[in-house]
This record gives C-alpha cells, sequence and structure tokens, in this order.
C-alpha cells in the first residue's frame, strides 16, 4: 500500500503538470491560434536539439531551481516567503556592482565576492523581514511581498544613478569585463557554471534536511512549531527567522548567478517574476531539494517553449505563466498540499 | 508522585511548564533537574507531529539541543526499543505516528520521555482521550517510574484519578499553591477557594 501511494505521490506532480499545459492548450485554440503549430515550436523551442536543451531550457532552468529551493527552504520551516523576487533583484545588483567596481583587477576571484556579495544581499533583504517579524510581529508573506517591490525601484534607481551605463542613454548598468561572468559548460553553448553550483546546492539542501540535526529541527518547526518547542525544546521563532535568511541568501545566490551567467548587465526587466513561478516550482516539486530538479527543468523547458511559440507561432508567451498560475492552483488542491494551506490559514489569523 | 489539582485558569498549566521547563520564569528562580519529562495535555499538537514518523518523533526529543548529524539508526534502535517496551502497535519505527491510536500515540509519547531515563517527569492529563485500557496503562508507567527513582508531577482533572496515583496532593488556586491531605472532598472545595 505503501509503494502504491509513494507511486501516485510520484506521478501527481507529473499529471497536474500535464492538466494544466493541456488547459493552457485549450485556452491557445480558443483564442484563434494553431494549436498544432504552437505545439511544434514548444518542443522545438525547448528540447528539440542541443542548443535547445542547453542554451534554453536548461539556462532557464537554473535560476528556477536555486528560487525554488529558496522557497522550499522557508516553505518547509512553515515562513511564507514570497520575497524572492525582491531577494533575486537584491543579490543580482550587489553582484553586479562588485563586479563592476573590481572589474578584472582581481582577476577570477571577482567571481568568488561577486557570489559572496550576491549571497550576503540576498541574506540582508530577507532578514529584513526577519526583522520586522521579530520586532514587531509583521507577517512575512506581507513584508517579504512588499519588498519585491522595494527591490524593483532600487534597481530601477541604480540604473538610472549610480551604475548606469557611462553614455547615461540606456537604463542599464555597464557590461560586467569577461573575467567577472560565470565560464560556459560547453563551448558554443549559453549554459553556465551557475547551473552546476543549482545541482550542488540541491543536494546539499537534501543532505541538510535528511542528515543533519539542523535541518531536521527546520523540518519539525515547519510541520508543527508548538511540537517542536514542547517536546524538543526547540526556539520555534529563531528557526524560522535563520531559514528566512538562508531563504535569501539562496536567492541573492540566483539573482548574482543571473547577471554574472545569462545578463552580465543590471537592468530593469532582468526577473520576468522568477521570484514568483519558483513558488510553483516548489510546489510542484513537494519541496523536496530532490523534487525540485525536474520541476525547475519542466518550467525551464515551459519558459524556452513558450518564447518559441512566440517566436515561430505566433503565440503570446504569456500563455507559460498562465501554465504556471494552473500548476500552482493545481498544486494546492491537492490533499498533500493540507500543510500549506494549515500555514496560510495560520498566517492569516 | 506528586498530584496538581485545580480548575481550569488556577495556574497549574504555568506551574507544570515551569518545572518541565518549557516556560521562562517571569521572576524567581525554578531548581529542576536539567532533563525533565514532559508529557503535555495535548499530544497532538505539543508532543507529536501526527506527519512524522515514529523515529522521527523520537528525534524531535531534545532536538533543540542536538548539533551535527542525526544519528538515525541508533534512533531507530531506540523506537524499535520503545514500541517494544511500551507494547505499541506500530507496523514498525518507519511507520507514520497518525496512523496510531490515541492510546498508542500516548504510550509513545510516555516511552519517548522515559527513554534517557530522566530524574523528574511532568504529565499534564495524561489519560486525556484515552479508554479505560489504555488509562490504566498510562498511570501504571508513571507508578513504575516513580518507583524507579524518578520524580513524577502529575496534574489530573479527574479528581478520583489524581487521588488513586498520587502520593502527595497540591492545590493550586488564584497561582497559589499548598499541600493538602488526599481527601477529595477538601480538595474539591480548595479547588474553589471555598477553604
Amino acid at each position: 500500500v505503501s509503494g502504491l501511494r509513494r507511486a501516485i505521490s510520484a506521478a501527481t506532480p507529473v499529471v497536474v503538470f500535464a492538466a494544466a499545459i493541456t488547459a493552457v492548450a485549450l485556452i491557445i485554440g480558443a483564442a484563434g491560434y494553431d494549436v498544432t503549430e504552437a505545439a511544434r515550436a514548444a518542443v522545438q523551442g525547448s528540447m528539440g536539439s542541443g542548443f535547445a536543451i542547453l542554451s534554453a531550457t536548461l539556462k532557464r532552468a537554473t535560476p528556477f531551481l536555486m528560487l525554488g529551493l529558496a522557497v522550499a527552504v522557508a516553505f518547509r520551516a512553515g515562513v511564507l516567503n514570497i520575497g524572492a523576487e525582491g531577494q533575486f533583484l537584491a543579490g543580482a545588483a550587489s553582484a553586479c556592482a562588485i563586479g563592476l567596481s573590481i572589474g578584472d583587477s582581481a582577476g577570477r576571484a571577482v567571481i568568488l565576492l561577486e557570489i559572496t556579495g550576491g549571497v550576503a544581499a540576498g541574506a540582508c533583504w530577507a532578514g529584513i523581514a526577519a526583522w520586522l517579524k521579530r520586532r514587531f510581529g509583521v507577517m512575512e508573506v506581507v513584508s517579504t511581498l512588499l519588498l519585491n517591490f522595494v527591490a524593483l525601484n532600487g534597481v530601477g534607481y541604480l540604473i538610472r544613478g549610480p551604475l548606469q551605463e557611462h553614455t547615461g542613454a540606456y537604463p542599464q548598468s555597464e557590461v560586467l569585463v569577461p573575467a567577472a561572468h560565470l565560464p560556459l559548460l560547453f563551448r558554443g553553448q549559453q549554459l553556465h557554471g551557475g547551473f552546476i553550483f543549482a545541482i550542488a546546492l540541491a543536494i546539499a539542501a537534501w543532505w541538510f534536511f535528511r542528515a543533519t540535526a539542523a535541518g531536521f529541527r527546520l523540518r519539525a518547526v515547519g510541520a508543527s512549531p508548538d511540537a517542536a518547542a514542547s517536546a524538543g525544546l526547540v526556539d520555534a521563532d529563531r528557526v524560522q527567522m535563520s531559514a528566512l535568511v538562508a531563504s535569501g541568501a539562496i536567492a541573492g545566490l540566483a539573482g548574482a548567478c543571473e547577471v554574472m551567467g545569462v545578463t552580465h548587465a543590471l537592468y530593469e526587466g532582468l526577473s520576468p517574476g522568477y521570484g514568483y513561478t519558483a513558488i510553483a516550482v516548489a510546489l510542484l516539486g513537494g519541496l523536496s531539494p530532490l523534487g525540485i530538479i525536474p520541476s525547475a527543468i519542466l518550467f525551464g523547458a515551459l519558459g524556452a517553449g513558450a518564447d518559441a511559440m512566440q517566436r515561430d507561432a505566433g503565440v503570446p508567451a504569456e500563455f507559460a505563466a498562465v501554465a504556471a498560475a494552473l500548476v500552482v492552483l493545481g498544486v494546492l488542491a491537492l490533499p498533500g498540499s493540507a500543510r500549506f494551506r494549515l500555514v496560510l490559514r495560520a498566517d492569516s489569523k | 508522585l506528586v498530584g496538581i489539582a485545580g480548575v481550569d485558569g488556577a495556574g497549574q498549566r504555568e506551574l507544570l511548564r515551569l518545572l518541565a521547563g518549557r516556560l521562562a520564569a517571569s521572576s524567581g528562580t525554578v531548581t529542576a533537574p536539567a532533563d525533565v519529562g514532559f508529557i503535555p495535555e495535548d499530544r497532538l499538537r505539543d508532543a507529536i507531529v501526527p506527519g512524522f514518523s515514529l523515529v522521527e518523533n523520537m528525534a524531535l526529543h531534545g532536538a533543540g539541543a542536538r548539533r551535527g548529524w542525526l544519528d538515525w539508526a541508533a534512533l531507530g534502535v531506540a523506537t524499535r526499543a520503545a514500541i517494544n517496551e511500551f507494547s505499541i502497535r506500530a507496523d514498525g519505527a518507519a511507520s507514520s505516528a497518525s496512523n496510531l491510536s490515541g492510546g498508542n500515540q500516548q504510550r509513545f509519547v510516555l516511552a519517548r520521555e522515559f527513554a534517557n531515563a530522566p530524574r523528574a517527569l511532568v504529565a499534564e492529563n495524561p489519560t486525556r482521550g484515552l479508554d479505560v485500557r489504555a488509562s490504566r496503562d498510562v498511570l501504571q508507567r508513571l507508578r513504575t517510574a516513580r518507583d524507579g527513582g524518578a520524580a513524577v508531577v502529575v496534574y489530573s482533572s479527574d479528581i478520583d484519578e489524581l487521588l488513586s496515583i498520587s502520593d502527595r496532593v497540591l492545590v493550586c488556586y488564584a497561582g497559589a499553591v499548598r499541600e493538602l491531605p488526599c481527601d477529595a472532598e477538601q480538595i474539591g472545595r480548595a479547588m474553589v477557594g471555598a477553604s
């Protein structure tokens, strides 16, 4: 019986994803587009060639994987961090500022400094919400969400002010020198070293939850803060705040990797809502670090396919966002998600 | 074995948590052993995580102080020993706590809190929601702990049960505690401030 339950549990995310894609296909058809042509373009653009897989799907999956892990670390501790988007932007801005100010004067060591800066900025951005909760009891679901807009406008200020490119004509930063770029994994492809970081991070997070006392405390607090405090003498507030800061640090790393590996410059549209999509990625992966790997790749393929659909079949890429939203609704409707609904209810009290 | 009597709101809940180290004193000092076993009234909220396996619930004990790696093999051995020693009806250490009956969940909580032979044990309405047989078993386990040398403090809202198990009885009223003879009538009056 437990084997059957595990099989159903493993198949459920795939069914939810397939149902969301089917629903979007029906909507695309109802909107008057050629569904067959759109599907062909999407499949070709996401997995039709080595370039599509490495330079489109896996490249896009990298921020989803890191941000999905960031969301999962917080959610597993019972903390609703909706601010991965803002923490991602804080990490990206910090890494870019460091990369631009150091340039190639430190050789490849600049990469380490950029990553450190990105991680620290993401942690600090989440730390604001943690402090607000600890000091004033501000619900993190509200503060992290609102801090996203502060971060977005902060980036807008930086690229029109201190970090703007030297001509002052464009709202973006200078381009990072090649020494400050993450190395590419394959010649002629766009997949960068951040993908390896992301996979290593997923494995490390899995091991952390499974094997360490701190990971167990985090899971216990997320599952039942009262039982963790009473039976385990765990400081549940402290664990939750630490999880929020760690979540921000991972999101900051994702932002740093995006700037260093993909855009090589800071600009306003750096994240097309990666931090929000990451919630769907994390939930579809069952908040399991290893489950988030295929989930992120699926969402990477969805994004890559949506771009190809727009380019080759004239179907707006926004339909991919509809699919992501349907995945969230589908996952939340599942019996196994009762815990998250309870967290949401408890948080809204 | 010290019984605590009191009506809801009289302060016994805070007293038990102070003794068990689950509540910090706002003033004064509490002198108690470092490791006090605690059996709270609401086991599903305060004692176990229903969605966790039994071995994970065993790991919950002392989770706040544990550092480094978890020794799942040792925890599995301890869980299986608890299942055998306390006659818990479970499919094994990996079975979910939510699959156990209320009586077996309470036996598991007792087994876990007894596992490290604590010098003191605090129990709050330990038979709440249990059938007669399970209640008898739980009370017997508390007596066994006492006989083994542990200090046992029990609160029960059932006065007859409290008197049947206690060597001494303290009554909480309006935040103050006083000792009375084991007499149901006197205790009943003291609980409502009538004596």
